[in-house]
């Protein structure tokens, strides 16, 4: 089917549903119903009622709020997006300044600056994120990376974690599990924290972390599960058990270490 | 009848394979959620599998992984069939419903169709319970009222609990152990699981006779 239609709207209007090129907002622009696009563009702030399925890239800027599902190849989005629904993304979605996810986040690749906030569930399998990374259940990547603040409701599942700890807050994450986990505190490297020191009392705080390798920094955990495991300054940690190697650092406690077969 | 559980712990222990193996087992869902299950003991939350099943599909998946990708070994054992579509009509001509189902079936979700898997359970489910008598009409359209409105079904029984002839329907986690008073009637208890994988069966096969008989 060619493609149809592109559709703009500057100033106030509206776009009805239907399927259409590209379709661009600016200004105050509002989407009435379900839209089929190859591509849709927003500044200034947007409304979509509906459903969105784009076949190319979303790219929003200034307010962005879809009430429904969106689908697309890429998006971009940057000032405060807000999707009422569920993402789904085919391949990358970049976003900076605020965004918001109610429903569940799915992407190939996803790059995160400012704050990503997630109310399902994530699942992706690239995930990088510096600023805050907030997810409502569960989250799943290959990669995952992070730094600043994270706050996961459940379990975060992936093939290699590494977590930068913010110096500004702590960190919440229910569960960790999967094969080389790294949790380490870095403190941005401002003005401020070099001239009073960085606040060292920011922690990470979870439940369970299980993984292969586990090494960790600032973390207050329940019970550690894996083969080496090494519980780095500024931890604390009820329980570990390791079939491997055990290294615990001078600055941490271990409440019960046992070596299991 | 209550499945055997195994730990995490032990089942790593059995079967040789590490944290890092079965959660990316878990990622590729080579091994489904609702078989992670989260119990309080009192070492605080621990995580439990059903032994028979967990250590079978363990088995498998070693078995077929140095020859398969991750990706396709999850497609053998995905349990719901992907990018099926049926229209009302399209359904009872495959066999999945009497047509006296699928026009019920219309007026309860206010939709001809097409229906994706969900939907088309909830029709399938609907065509069993009147077919097989054990439930009413009214009750049959409940029971598929609830199973709409629940997000994920995968796992769970149906049970139908009547006292005095007022019917409740609820959705459980499959074996739940229960006790209800001497007054109250356990009439219906339905692992969807199994009838899922029957309708699976059925879209899968362009065979048009129906599954006679209850399984278990």
């Amino acid at each position: 089917m060619m493609s149809e239609k592109n559709s703009s709207i500057s100033g106030v209007g509206t776009i009805a549903s239907g399927e259409y090129g590209q379709i661009h907002l600016s200004g105050s622009g509002t989407i009435t119903g379900d839209v089929v696009c190859e591509g849709l563009q927003t500044s200034g702030s947007s409304h979509a009622k509906g459903k969105v399925e784009c076949r190319g890239a979303v790219v929003t800027s200034g307010a962005f709020h879809g009430e429904g599902d969106v689908k697309a190849v890429e998006v971009h989005t940057s000032g405060s997006s807000h999707f009422g629904g569920n993402l789904t993304v085919e391949k990358r979605i970049k976003t900076s300044g605020s965004t918001r996810v109610e429903g569940n986040l799915e992407v190939e690749s996803a790059e995160t600056s400012g704050s990503l906030s997630v109310g399902g569930n994530l699942n992706a399998s690239k995930l990088h994120t510096s600023g805050k990374l907030e997810v409502g259940k569960d989250c799943a990547a290959e990669e995952f990376s992070s730094s600043g603040r994270l706050d996961i409701g459940g379990l975060l599942n992936a093939g290699t974690v590494e977590i930068e700890l913010s110096s500004t807050a702590d960190s919440m994450v229910r569960e960790i599990g999967g094969e080389k986990i790294t949790v380490i505190w870095k403190p941005a490297l401002s003005l401020l924290n070099r001239i009073f020191g960085a606040n060292r009392n920011t922690m990470l705080e979870t439940e369970v972390i299980e993984g292969d390798e586990v090494k960790l920094e600032q973390t207050r955990v329940k019970v550690v599960r894996g083969r080496d495991v090494t519980i780095g300054a500024g931890c604390y940690a009820k329980l570990v058990e390791y079939s491997g190697v055990l290294r615990v650092a001078d600055g941490a406690t271990v409440e019960q270490q046992v070596k299991v077969d | 009848m209550e499945e055997q559980l195994i730990t995490k712990k032990e089942l790593l222990q059995i079967t040789g394979i590490s944290y890092g193996s079965l959660y990316r087992w878990k990622r590729k869902k080579l091994i489904p959620d609702e078989w992670f299950i989260h119990r309080a003991t009192y070492t605080g939350q621990e995580t439990f599998f059903p032994k028979e099943k967990i250590l079978e599909r363990i088995e498998k998946i070693k078995n077929l992984k140095d020859g398969m990708s991750l990706d396709d070994i999850a497609e053998t054992f995905s349990p719901v069939a992907r990018k099926v579509e049926a229209t009302a009509e399209g359904a009872v001509a495959q066999g999945i419903a009497p047509a006296a189902a699928a026009e019920l079936y219309r007026q309860v979700t206010n939709s001809g169709g097409p229906y994706d898997f969900g939907a088309l359970f909830g029709l399938y489910l609907l065509g069993r319970l009147l077919q097989e008598g054990t439930v009413i009409r009214d009750e049959a359209v409940e029971a598929v009222k609830l199973l709409l409105a629940t997000e994920n079904p995968a796992g769970k029984e149906l049970l139908l609990l009547r006292k005095m002839g007022v019917g409740i329907f609820l959705l459980a986690p499959e074996g739940t152990a229960f006790a209800a008073d001497g007054d109250t009637n356990l009439v219906l208890r339905l692992p969807l699981s199994q009838w899922m994988a029957q309708l699976k069966e059925k879209l899968g096969t362009t065979g048009l006779d129906e599954e006679a008989g209850t399984e278990e």
